[in-house]
């Protein structure tokens, strides 16, 4: 009958099992899509902000994935706040953390952006979004927008990295080329489509933000932007 | 850019759809046309609130994802209500796909709450969601985080005004995945749509003058499977005992062998007959037969009533522990395929139909009692945290880690 109990001598609650195909679940080859797409410079750019943190920081790594930004900070002696809405990337994020004796500096838990009404305001020195906004609907986009801002110190800062779509038509036009059968990489490797986040320094400044550094990387289309929140 | 209102911190206001039906088809019209036949690419609709008719703050908050062609339907089918339409995030993916595959959350619900300003707007905290939503979104969860409920609504949006005009109440068809004539006309269009193209081109190169029939023959085979399908579709339950190594299944009761055979003595029925206009029938057989292969090879997960062939977990059993079951009925009310019947003495439900099962996991996931799981093909426990925690990939694989 189908209420009968489980025919298994190791009938324990953890039971689980290991897949040993090639095409396992998306956020395990999602560093190496990531690295695919963006031709390697997301590697790149940890080292250039390294700087940025510093020890007894409080830092929000908005959307930490596999953890590439929180390690970073942690290794400079921050404290780390790592959100990610995805239990698998969180589990990745995780052990690498472990692996490297950082897990006692970050602490991981599973939200959205849409979840940090808890948090207190004008707390962080440092935000980061690392290809989350290219995630986010524009409302979300917006709403984390002034979460950032209210989250943010007054001297803080807000760290973005994202795709972006080129500003010369030539740019464009060439990139449009590229894109297409990257992102059709991209969907079987990750599982997902990323769209360019349109407008994002209108939006800031719109927002009260005033950028302090920007620089572009692939054809400009890997945008990183340094921000500080202005008055409100 | 932001809207004025936006600017100044103020919530968002709800957006107007426009109601005239025409100007809806016409802009639906290319949604329609794009989403219709290149359905497979991640076309998205612009998340938020929007009003249908006159919503005032008692009228029902009716949530979807925002893939393009799920919205456009949605608001053809519900243009004649009083309700507000919540756009979830759901990535360009279609409700069922995106729930399954861990891009439709409890995350992406809370968020649309959050954003869109919806609790300004309305003076009750219920969130009607698709049924098919309930493989992804834990409702327990939502509740926690912002207060608002999840009742799960049917599981087509057409059925959903006579939900709501029967007090938010499902009849038994309701709740169920059906795969109708419109429907699998609209599969095998889809189907061959793209696929006589790229048979074409592919003829274009190995056999020119074939270039033609084979298209057609694409278009034809297609809507014969897929038109056909109640005939054949008693063929393709798992009545017979399949070995496990078998890496995929390519159906059961024999059907891909006994197409092929039909599709190769059509063939040269037809060059017996002299129809067949070729001087190499055998090449035809061949070309044919591959064809009927590559159609069939999942013939069972082109369908919504019936599990892959090739995902693993189509082995694994649904069980539940009267012992834990609390009679909260959340199972009866999220199973696509009515496996589950409710002991009215012994107050508990069960698994009447484990055959109809097509492993989705919503029973396991809504549980509040945690009194679902699968029991695997090796006879473990998947507990269901590891079911709520790991999703299916593109290749139906749910990754589980040692």
């Amino acid at each position: 009958m189908s209420t009968s109990q489980p025919k298994t001598a190791k009938g324990n609650a953890m039971s689980t099992y290991v897949l040993m195909k090639f095409l396992e679940s998306a956020p395990q080859r999602y560093d190496l899509g990531i690295r695919i797409i963006t031709f390697g410079k997301l590697e790149k750019i940890p080292r250039g902000i390294a700087a940025l943190f510093s020890i007894d920081q409080e830092v929000l790594d908005i959307g930490c994935g596999t953890g590439t930004f929180s390690l970073l900070a942690a290794r400079k002696g921050a404290r780390v706040k790592a959100i990610d809405p995805n239990p698998q990337m969180l589990e990745i994020a995780q052990r690498r953390a472990e692996a490297l004796n950082l897990h006692k500096r970050i602490r991981f838990e599973e939200k959205g952006i849409a979840e940090l009404d808890k948090e207190p305001s004008a707390f962080y020195d440092r935000i980061v979004a690392s290809l989350i906004f290219s995630e986010l609907s524009e409302n979300e986009q917006i709403y984390a927008l002034r979460e950032i801002h209210r989250l943010l110190k007054s001297n803080g800062l807000f760290i973005f990295i994202d795709e972006i779509r080129p500003g010369s038509i030539l740019k464009r036009a060439i990139v449009a080329l590229i894109r297409l059968p990257l992102s059709l990489v991209t969907l079987l490797i990750t599982g997902k489509v990323t769209h360019p986040v349109s407008e994002i320094e209108p939006k800031l400044r719109e927002l009260h933000f005033r950028t302090v550094r920007r620089r572009t990387y692939n054809f400009d289309t890997l945008l990183l932007l340094i921000a500080r929140p202005n008055g409100r | 850019m932001l809207a004025k209102s936006e600017q100044n911190g103020i919530v968002p206001e709800p957006g107007e759809l426009s109601e005239h039906f025409l100007i809806t088809l016409l802009r639906d019209f290319k949604a329609e046309f794009l989403s219709f036949l290149l359905r497979f690419l991640p076309l998205s609709a612009k998340t938020g609130l929007y009003r249908l008719g006159n919503p005032d703050r008692n009228a029902p908050v009716l949530v979807t994802g925002n893939y393009l062609l799920t919205v456009s339907r949605v608001r053809r089918a519900w243009r004649h209500l009083d309700a507000y339409l919540l756009i979830a995030n759901s990535h360009g993916i279609n409700i069922w796909c995106a729930a399954t595959g861990g891009f439709l959350t409890h995350h992406e619900i809370i968020s649309a709450v959050k954003t869109s300003g919806v609790t300004e707007q309305v003076d009750h905290r219920n969130l009607i969601l698709p049924q098919l939503a309930a493989t992804g979104v834990e409702m327990h969860r939502v509740t926690r985080s912002t207060g608002w409920h999840v009742i799960w609504g049917p599981v087509y949006a057409k059925d959903v005004p006579q939900f709501l005009r029967s007090g938010q109440k499902k009849s038994p068809e309701m709740r169920v995945v059906k795969f109708p004539f419109s429907h699998r006309l609209e599969m095998a269009t889809v189907w061959a749509f793209p696929a006589s193209f790229i048979v074409a081109l592919i003829m274009r190169f190995i056999w020119p003058a074939a270039m033609l029939p084979m298209a057609a023959f694409t278009w034809g085979l297609a809507l014969a499977l897929f038109l056909g399908f109640p005939l054949f579709q008693g063929t393709l339950y798992p009545g017979v005992h399949i070995p496990r190594w078998l890496p995929v299944e390519f159906s059961v009761g024999g059907f891909q062998l006994l197409l092929l055979l039909l599709t190769a003595g059509s063939m040269l029925l037809l060059w017996n007959m002299g129809l067949l206009p070729t001087s190499h029938p055998w090449r035809a057989v061949g070309f044919t037969c591959l064809m009927a292969l590559v159609l069939s090879v999942d013939i069972l997960g082109s369908t919504p009533v019936l599990k892959s062939g090739t995902h693993p977990d189509r082995h694994w059993q649904i069980i539940l522990d009267p012992e834990v079951c609390k009679g909260a009925k959340t199972c009866l009310d999220v199973c696509p395929k009515n496996c589950f019947d409710f002991l009215t003495e012994r107050k508990i439900a069960m698994v009447a139909r484990p055959v109809e099962c097509i492993q989705c996991g919503a029973c396991i996931v809504q549980c509040p009692f945690d009194a679902l799981y699968f029991l695997n093909d090796r006879g473990f426990k998947v507990a269901p945290e590891t079911v709520r925690k790991f999703k299916l990939n593109l290749l139906g694989k749910r990754a589980v880690k040692i």
